[in-house]
């Protein structure tokens, strides 16, 4: 099993690194905790107070690596035979490229062109066409909106999401981003306490290490006094909401929240949820609501993590919204896991890390995804290591009330 | 890879991978083309899940997978020109990385669902079709499903290709509606009997492999693949007006003939990160989030599809002619011919890293795209290409119509 080896930098970045000589090619990525995310919408840095609109952490995203000062990044990785890409979730920002050669080539610019910004008013503007075409591209998307709708009205003390119901916003708010508000988000967020680098590959660690320092050794430390302000992450915003969507069948949405306590870590928190989420997905019961047509399909089921709570939102395709609710309520509440399911769940759940980890460049590319809750390479060790009784003491404590219904269908207008 | 890689047994190839903590199978057989018989598939693909002769319900077939490590097991239908394919697909944790051989449940696991099948269970054949309803009415509710469909059916329209099921919900409706266990059962028996060849790929070793070859004990039929195809293409352009957001368009080309070469040159320059479409229509007029080519080799086709603002239509339209104006700029294609090379020369050295793509590489040499054709004399002919080869063909690209499915928002 492979292992992470944390390394802290003379400049107090970490890296994260996983030497793996069975790896034909190297993967990097540098790395941000800043994200979508609307916690970081209000902010102080500087003595300075700021109220951003949603999108600018993905704005930044493109423009960062497409108008850096060697011009477009990605297309000279592309030169080098190396694949590269980026990605903004809710709450991480992610550069990352893997190839076989040239690695240092391309490590040196993607730092010196995340760490020093040049972008001007012209690529703001260049960078606006193709975002707008994104944004808009989740528009009529009903799954991306009810999901996004459940997120939003779990949180009423600030906007986890904004009304377009999406991390990216939509072509109008895209166009209100601006140049400064932009530089106002990198000079917060895009500080050196922020930032960690992943590298996976056949590598020498020393050659690696001292070639990363020596490289910070040339750029400025970006440091920033960011204060973020107390923010209400307890309180519901709506019990229910319907939207519009063309759908013939509608799109009926379950979302809740835990919160984590002194006595459960978030890490084994998330376990839980997930094994729970895993054990109603492949129950019988579930399976009962299928057949007597209280669903048709299952949409979705995703686990979010939002500072100190984890989230739960389901989609299903079904005409009885109030049945299929307080049914997946019960069936959840009721939390009846016996010592074969669990271990069985268990079971499936170390198949599934052993999946995911058969893809290395996948399994490092998404390890920002997870890094609030491990800096562990691989979670089977730990899975291992909760036994039943522990399970049934941390299941015994959820509470299951803090819940959201949404629904997507065809409204009159 | 090297064709001496795989190894043969009784119809079922082995391509071993010790760096894989997984290993999939595939078997694949004929099924019959007609219309009717393409919803009847798509039944009991659902149906064979759902109950068994040994495994009564869903539910036992769902623990029985679970207590095999979460064993995926799934049956898919694929068009390959006049024919259709019908595949088990399964995916299990290899046996030598958790320590715990459980080949022989697993692969008799395998083995019931396909060859002990329960057709007597008329229950779960309504509930496998409302099920297929409703996957259907899910990939249709949003509007880039919606659009490649139609465009599939309205401007590419393969004979029989897939029962029309965009446009008419009620014909759909009333075909699914109408099948009974009997046309699941002779449908079933048809196939069954025309097993053409399986695949093994992952860190199983050989001991294990020949162990499943003896379980499943199937073997193939002497049947050629036919990959032709007749297109009737639409003539004029077409548009669609629905209440979304974006529009989205597909413009279509016919070519004369391409060889294997060739089509992996001209998709590495049209698609590729750096290629034409994502270079003309993004980066350069910022029309587009993402766009892509697609080169229908055995129907002579090639389109590009793009999603756009309506406001950008006609803009849209020029970059696109662009584009095809730029496959005949010299040196334009011997500047990307020489990467593409490049490119896909190192591609073959990074195969054994994603099982994914290991698994449709070899597929597609033994049974789709390449056919017949060693891929190795296919890489040579790449090696060997010159940019007026490409040209040549390039040049006769005709454009054949638009097909839009557009937003109501003025111009």
């Amino acid at each position: 099993m492979n292992r992470f080896k944390k390394i802290i930098l003379n400049n107090g970045i970490p890296l994260y690194l996983c030497v793996d000589p069975t790896m034909k090619k190297v993967f990097v990525s540098y790395n941000l905790k800043y994200g979508s995310s609307g916690k970081w919408f209000v902010f102080n840095n500087n003595g300075i107070d700021y109220h951003v609109i949603t999108g600018y952490a993905h704005y930044l995203e493109h423009l960062l690596g497409e108008h850096s000062k060697f011009g477009d990044m990605y297309r000279n990785f592309d030169k080098r035979f190396q694949s590269a890409n980026a990605y903004t979730a809710m709450n991480e920002t992610s550069y990352h490229f893997n190839g076989k050669d040239n690695i240092e080539k391309s490590l040196e610019e993607l730092i010196v062109a995340i760490d020093t910004p040049v972008f001007n008013q012209k690529d703001v503007d260049a960078t606006r066409h193709a975002i707008e075409e994104e944004a808009a591209s989740y528009v009529d998307n009903t799954s991306y909106n009810l999901y996004g709708l459940l997120e939003r009205n779990l949180y009423n003390g600030f906007e986890l999401l904004d009304k377009t119901l999406s991390p990216i916003g939509n072509r109008e708010t895209t166009k209100q981003i601006t140049i400064d508000g932009l530089y106002d988000c990198y000079n917060a967020f895009y500080s050196n306490n922020k930032k960690y680098i992943i590298i996976g590959g056949n590598v020498d660690e020393k050659r690696i290490v001292d070639f990363l320092n020596n490289i910070y050794s040339k750029i400025t430390p970006h440091n920033s006094n960011l204060i973020l302000p107390e923010q209400d992450f307890d309180s519901i915003r709506s019990k229910s909401e319907i939207i519009n969507g063309d759908l013939d069948i509608p799109k009926v949405g379950l979302g809740m929240k835990f919160k984590k306590n002194n006595s459960v870590s978030l890490r084994e928190l998330y376990y839980v949820l997930y094994l729970i989420r895993n054990n109603l997905l492949e129950s019988n019961e579930l399976r009962d609501l299928e057949k007597k047509g209280v669903y048709d399909v299952v949409d979705f089921s995703y686990i979010t993590l939002v500072n100190d709570y984890i989230d739960y939102c389901f989609g299903f395709v079904s005409k009885e919204k109030d049945t299929l609710i307080s049914s997946i309520l019960d069936l959840l509440s009721k939390r009846n896991i016996s010592e074969k399911d669990y271990e069985l769940a268990k079971k499936g759940l170390i198949a599934t890390e052993l999946r995911s980890m058969e893809n290395k460049y996948n399994h490092l590319k998404n390890f920002p995804h997870s890094i609030s809750l491990t800096e562990d390479y691989s979670e089977c060790d730990f899975y291992q290591s909760i036994d039943y009784n522990r399970f049934m003491k941390i299941v015994s404590s959820l509470d299951f009330s803090n819940y959201t219904v949404g629904e997507v269908k065809k409204l009159k207008r | 890879m090297k064709p001496n890689k795989l190894k043969n047994n009784n119809g079922t190839y082995l391509y071993r991978d010790e760096g894989f903590n997984t290993f999939s199978i595939q078997l694949n057989f004929l099924a019959s083309p007609d219309n009717r018989s393409a919803a009847i598939l798509d039944v009991l693909s659902i149906y064979l899940l759902q109950c068994n002769q040994i495994y009564k319900t869903d539910d036992d077939i769902s623990l029985r997978s679970r207590e095999l490590y979460d064993m995926s097991i799934n049956f898919t239908t694929k068009w390959n020109g006049k024919q259709k394919l019908f595949s088990l697909v399964a995916d299990l944790i290899s046996m030598d990385v958790i320590h715990d051989d459980y080949s022989k449940e697993a692969f008799e696991f395998i083995r019931d669902i396909l060859e002990k099948p329960n057709f007597e269970n008329e229950k779960m054949l309504e509930v496998s079709k409302r099920k297929l309803l409703s996957y259907i009415d899910l990939n249709l509710a949003d509007y880039d499903q919606y659009a490649e469909t139609l465009y599939t059916q309205t401007v590419l329209p393969v004979e029989n290709m897939k029962y029309d099921y965009s446009v008419d919900k009620k014909y759909l409706e009333e075909l699914v509606n109408s099948i009974t266990l009997e046309d699941i059962k002779s449908e079933y028996e048809n196939l069954i009997g025309n097993f053409i060849n399986g695949l093994v790929l992952g860190n199983i070793n050989e001991e294990q492999f020949n162990e499943f070859v003896k379980c499943i004990n199937l073997t193939p039929t002497k049947c050629e693949l036919d990959y032709s195809m007749d297109v009737k293409t639409s003539e004029g352009n077409i548009e669609i007006e629905k209440d979304c957001e974006q529009s989205y368009i597909f413009i279509t080309y016919d070519f004369t003939e391409l060889t294997n070469a060739e089509l992996r040159i001209l998709e590495w320059m049209l698609n590729s990160s750096i290629g034409l479409c994502y270079h003309t229509l993004r980066e350069k007029y910022g029309l587009v989030y993402g766009a892509y080519a697609n080169i229908l080799f055995h129907q002579k086709k090639l389109y590009i599809y793009g999603e756009t603002n309506i406001s950008k239509k006609e803009k849209f339209i020029e970059a696109v002619d662009e584009i095809i104006k730029d496959l005949n700029n010299r040196e334009i294609v011997e500047k990307y011919m020489a990467q593409a090379k490049e490119e896909i020369a190192n591609d073959e050295y990074s195969l054994s890293e994603s099982k994914k793509r290991l698994f449709r590489i070899i597929n597609n040499r033994i049974l789709q795209v390449y056919g017949n054709q060693d891929r190795d004399i296919v890489n040579k002919e790449i090696e060997d290409m010159k940019p007026e080869e490409l040209m040549n063909k390039t040049k006769v690209l005709t454009k054949k119509n638009i097909f839009m499915v557009r937003s109501k928002s003025n111009e």
